[in-house]
């Protein structure tokens, strides 16, 4: 149970904004049900995340410039 | 004005494997990474100001002020600088004295911002996850695996990153200034890390009730029950359950350590997991 925590650390630091938590569950999703390897997941990953990318382009979003800590 | 001497690629090699090994070096929280800077720069400096005494004095006081950046893909920054140096040295009224401080200090922030999610939380994440897979049943090539992967991907970023710096000189600052490249790379690998990191947690999260009614002939088992609505439910149940504790509800790390330690207690006496 206690990696639990150490996710939840992770988790912390990386979602910024609360919708992010089903990409985990996806991830979380797609191992277990599918019993996929890490290395596979990476390139479903990286799929995700291209789609994400064109759709967000493709609506001619405004990036807004985030806070950025050093 | 002495004769300003330019910079040959082995000086900018030098210089580059200088900041390769010790980035941090000397660092402290006054200056962060401000001595390592200099000392970086510091070899060049002596060639481009050799009979300059008062000149290398000023750039080399220029160069020890606060930098602090993510030091892989902040490589750039002293690639730059000493590509600015020079031409600063070759002619003061091109380039002056406080373009280069406002060149490193506006690109510092932004780097460590990419360089610390990209690098330390997503690739690092990911190399460790893989060799974590590999190194599950005991052998140590998972952890072979990460220790080369990892020196390969930083040492040759930070030396190709602080090479192009020096080559690209101005222009570095207008691509990596071009916000939708940033927002693009950022939400991408952002995205990536999160699925990756789901995978990793679903194979390392453990938990599962031990619990069972039994009525007669008939057992029932409550994990079966559980994994036939999904597999792995509780553990994902668990860390989700964590996660909004530490982050909403803005539990100490110590505190929701003790809660699980007692929680998984509690459990085992009462025989329920």
């Amino acid at each position: 149970m206690l990696p639990a925590l150490g996710f939840a650390i992770l988790l912390k630091q990386i979602v910024q904004e609360s919708w992010m938590i089903v990409l985990f569950i996806l991830g979380w999703v797609l191992m277990v049900s599918v019993s996929m390897t890490t290395t596979a997941l990476v390139f479903v990953a990286i799929a995700v995340a291209v789609l994400f990318v064109l759709a967000k382009d493709q609506k001619g979003h405004v990036v807004e410039s985030e806070g950025e800590g050093i | 004005m002495s004769q300003a001497e330019t910079l040959t690629r082995k000086d900018v090699q030098r210089a580059a494997w200088y900041w390769i090994f010790f980035h941090h070096c000397a660092q402290n929280y006054e200056r962060m990474m401000g001595v390592a800077f200099g000392s970086t720069l510091s070899k060049s400096l002596e060639k481009i100001y050799k009979n300059d005494k008062d000149g290398l004095a000023n750039a080399l006081s220029r160069n020890v002020t606060f930098f602090n950046t993510e030091p892989h893909l902040g490589s750039v920054i002293p690639g730059i600088t000493l590509a600015l140096e020079e031409k600063h040295a070759l002619s003061p009224e091109t380039v002056d004295a406080e373009l280069i401080q406002s060149t490193k200090n506006s690109l510092m922030g932004p780097l460590a911002g990419i360089g610390d999610s990209l690098l330390i939380g997503t690739i690092n994440p990911i190399l460790l996850s893989i060799g974590i897979g590999m190194s599950t049943q005991g052998s140590p090539v998972g952890v072979i695996f990460f220790m080369i992967s990892w020196l390969a991907v930083t040492l040759s970023i930070k030396y190709f990153f602080f090479m192009k710096g020096y080559d690209l000189g101005l222009d570095a600052v207008k691509m990596l200034a071009d916000r939708r490249l940033k927002y693009i790379v950022t939400t991408a690998l952002t995205i990536i890390g999160l699925i990756v990191i789901g995978g990793v947690a679903a194979t390392t999260v453990k938990a599962s009730v031990a619990l069972s009614f039994i009525s007669g002939e008939m057992t029932i088992s409550i994990q079966e029950i559980l994994d036939k609505i999904m597999p792995s439910i509780l553990p994902l149940m668990v860390t989700l359950i964590s996660y909004f504790l530490v982050a909403k509800k803005k539990w100490s790390t110590n505190k929701l350590l003790c809660a699980i330690l007692i929680f998984s207690a509690l459990m085992v006496i009462l025989k329920v997991m």
